[in-house]
């Protein structure tokens, strides 16, 4: 593991709530483009350089496609190129902050923050296997893609314009199928190693704030200032 | 000591449940619950770990003792302590995704010491030589790999018994003898063993007794001695797997001078820089069955993958009744069953998904309603697909197979999971289905299906 850093999970979980607040407030190129610089040098020291960089591009091109493009084209399709760029200026550091979160946490580190943010174990263990259980259903939606193949089901904007309903029953009946029995065996494989123990459980790994950290902590605040006084500027 | 006085179960609202079990359980010694899918080994499980009821809500009747202690009147977690549990699929029991915190994680539960969780954790590691899994993510692991992890993981808690439901259902031979190592290890230290299993031969050097369950009710109890004296019509009877190690013989193959409907040519695939097979050569011949057989991880599925269509191939080609054929055509010409049943059902009832992709004529529908009839399936036919057993839902994506008309069927693990009558049937299905005049290609490691049906056998290496 050479070359990563671990950042704490809270500092990562407190990036996410900023980075969705940031996304859905502040609408200029500039402090947009540095908040995508923050997340993807982030990224970056996690280990996850190339999706940051493919996800940097997207966001660049919809920053400055919503600049170049306002008020160019004309008409229906001008409209809609410019609502899809700024849907995607909106989303995207939303799914960089997520991967940074999801992808860069082992669960042992998640459940020792969990525990130091104090939160009753009623809370921290749906949480844990909800955070189980997203790359579970990751691997059985690529099973059902592949299945989709075999049995004639497409996904192209055809089927999905002119038969929604049934398109959508196709897609959810085995995805909601294999989750629950997921949930399910997972649920009960919890029970059965004591997840439900009444003594207060303990943690091997422990995780502290480090000077990364309370850098990246420092620069959260800062957005948070930004954010809350921002107009005041 | 473990002691079941005239338990029944019922699951709340549904008639599926045991009846009448009435058995003990010595400390130290390997018993065998053995019998047919759905039968209710699973069920008798879930009552010695003490998940029903408290977790499988359904009404108890009769005694389970512990160590003379009743054990309705114990926590789950209690219950957990000094009941280990191992389940089938190792993908839905991990909460770590890597390899000490998934051994620590039943340990922290507990709230014992760091120091003493560490010092449980590395000898459940070293105990089991998992050490060469350290520093990898658990995701990446086989299947085999993965429920040795899963036993280890128990280990640490020190429980004196361990329960185990099914736990080859996803395994290779190697898998399983590994697993058959570890428990035997176990046994070693005066561990108590319960394993639900009908794949009987990788046990036959741990089990004291084997008792059989069908219907829900307890059929019999044998000791290891007398299971090994039954005559194989008699097995034959119970649909118990063959007991003794099986070796492949030879298999005769007749070809007579057709041409391949299906020919590779010197496949190859890399992915992420990684070789998964090389220089794959073979002829797939119409009326014939092919099994394609190899360890886990030595990529027999991503083969399939490339056959299909699905993956592209790296370099090689794959023909097509004599002509080359590019991947999007290979798509819509041979039909591709996955092992994971789970997902690839997506309608409401039996009757629609084998009438997803066909036009609903009438000589359509009369082949269907047949199929239905000979696989057992008719009297379920308005019933949702994911409400069907392991066997009934492979039998299901076969039939799928079969309708779809196409030529070349390729099936992934079409066994595994599944209990003697259901190989069975499924053997003869793809049997009268050759006979047609269809090249059928399985992916397997049932050595039994492979005896009962396969005509040649492809083997491909680990890279």
């Amino acid at each position: 593991m050479c070359g990563k850093i671990a950042f704490d999970p809270r500092v990562k979980l407190l990036l996410f709530f900023v980075s969705c607040w940031f996304a859905m407030k502040v609408t200029q190129p500039i402090p947009n483009l540095c908040m995508g610089v923050f997340l993807t040098i982030l990224l970056c020291l996690s280990g996850k350089g190339v999706v940051a960089i493919k996800y940097f591009s997207i966001l660049c091109l919809t920053v400055f496609g919503t600049v170049l493009l306002q008020g160019k084209i004309p008409g229906m399709i001008g409209l809609l190129l410019l609502g899809v760029m700024v849907l995607g200026r909106i989303v995207i550091p939303m799914i960089m902050a997520f991967t940074l979160i999801f992808q860069t946490t082992s669960t042992s580190q998640f459940m020792s923050a969990l525990q130091k943010m104090k939160l009753p174990v009623k809370i921290i263990i749906p949480v844990i296997i909800m955070f189980r259980f997203i790359p579970t259903v990751q691997q059985e939606w690529i099973g059902i893609r592949k299945a989709m193949a075999f049995r004639g089901i497409s996904l192209k904007a055809g089927s999905v314009i002119f038969h929604p309903i049934v398109t959508i029953e196709h897609i959810l009946m085995p995805l909601l199928f294999s989750s629950t029995s997921i949930i399910e065996e997972l649920a009960a494989a919890s029970l059965a190693r004591g997840l439900d123990s009444d003594r207060k459980r303990t943690c091997t790994l422990q995780i502290r704030m480090r000077s990364f950290d309370y850098t990246c902590l420092l620069i959260e605040v800062g957005i948070i200032g930004f954010l809350l006084f921002g107009n005041a500027w | 000591m473990i002691t079941l006085k005239k338990v029944s179960f019922h699951y709340k609202g549904s008639d599926a449940g045991v009846c009448d079990i009435d058995f003990s359980i010595k400390d130290g010694e390997c018993i065998v619950l053995a019998g047919p899918s759905g039968g209710g080994k699973t069920t008798l499980t879930r009552l010695l770990n003490g998940l029903a009821p408290a977790y499988y809500p359904g009404e108890l009747t009769g005694q389970i003792l512990f160590n003379g202690k009743e054990s309705v009147n114990s926590k789950s977690y209690e219950i957990g302590r000094e009941i280990g549990s191992v389940f089938q699929d190792p993908k839905s029991q991990f909460f770590s995704s890597e390899l000490a915190g998934e051994v620590a994680f039943a340990c922290e539960n507990y709230g014992m010491h760091t120091d003493e969780i560490r010092k449980r954790t590395d000898m459940a590691i070293r105990r089991f030589d998992l050490n060469c899994f350290r520093g990898h993510s658990l995701d990446v692991l086989s299947s085999g790999e993965k429920q040795r992890v899963a036993i280890a993981s128990v280990y640490a808690l020190h429980p004196n018994v361990y329960v185990c439901d099914e736990p080859t259902a996803n395994l290779d031979d190697k898998g399983s003898t590994h697993l058959a190592d570890m428990l035997q290890k176990l046994k070693k230290e005066g561990n108590t063993l319960i394993i639900a299993e009908h794949r009987l031969a990788w046990l036959a050097q741990i089990a004291d007794r084997y008792v059989y369950i069908a219907n829900g009710r307890m059929c019999w109890e044998k000791t290891a001695k007398q299971l090994a004296e039954m005559s194989d019509t008699e097995r034959d009877i119970f649909g118990l797997r063959i007991v003794d190690k099986i070796e492949l013989g030879s298999i005769q193959a007749s070809v007579e001078n057709t041409s391949p409907v299906l020919s590779a040519h010197r496949l190859s695939l890399t992915q992420n820089k990684k070789t998964i097979f090389t220089n794959q050569n073979f002829l797939l011949f119409s009326g014939q069955i092919t099994a394609l057989t190899g360890e886990n991880g030595a990529g027999k599925t991503s083969l399939a993958k490339v056959l299909t269509g699905l993956t592209r191939e790296s370099s090689g080609e794959v023909q097509l009744f004599g002509k080359r054929s590019a991947p999007s055509h290979r798509r819509k010409t041979i039909w591709y069953g996955s092992n994971d049943t789970a997902t690839q059902f997506f309608t409401n009832s039996v009757t629609e998904e084998l009438l997803l992709q066909s036009k609903k004529t009438p000589e359509v529908l009369e082949r269907a309603r047949k199929l239905l009839k000979d696989l057992g399936l008719y009297k379920f036919r308005e019933v949702h697909p994911a409400s069907l057993s392991g066997g009934q839902k492979q039998r299901l994506s076969i039939a799928c197979g079969i309708l779809s008309q196409r030529r070349i069927l390729i099936f992934d693990e079409p066994t595994s999971g599944l209990d003697g009558i259901n190989m069975e049937i499924i053997a003869s299905l793809l049997k009268d289905e050759s006979r047609k005049g269809t090249a059928i290609l399985v992916i397997t490691h049932d050595k039994e299906l492979i005896q009962r049906c396969c005509n040649f056998v492809i083997n491909i290496d680990k890279q």
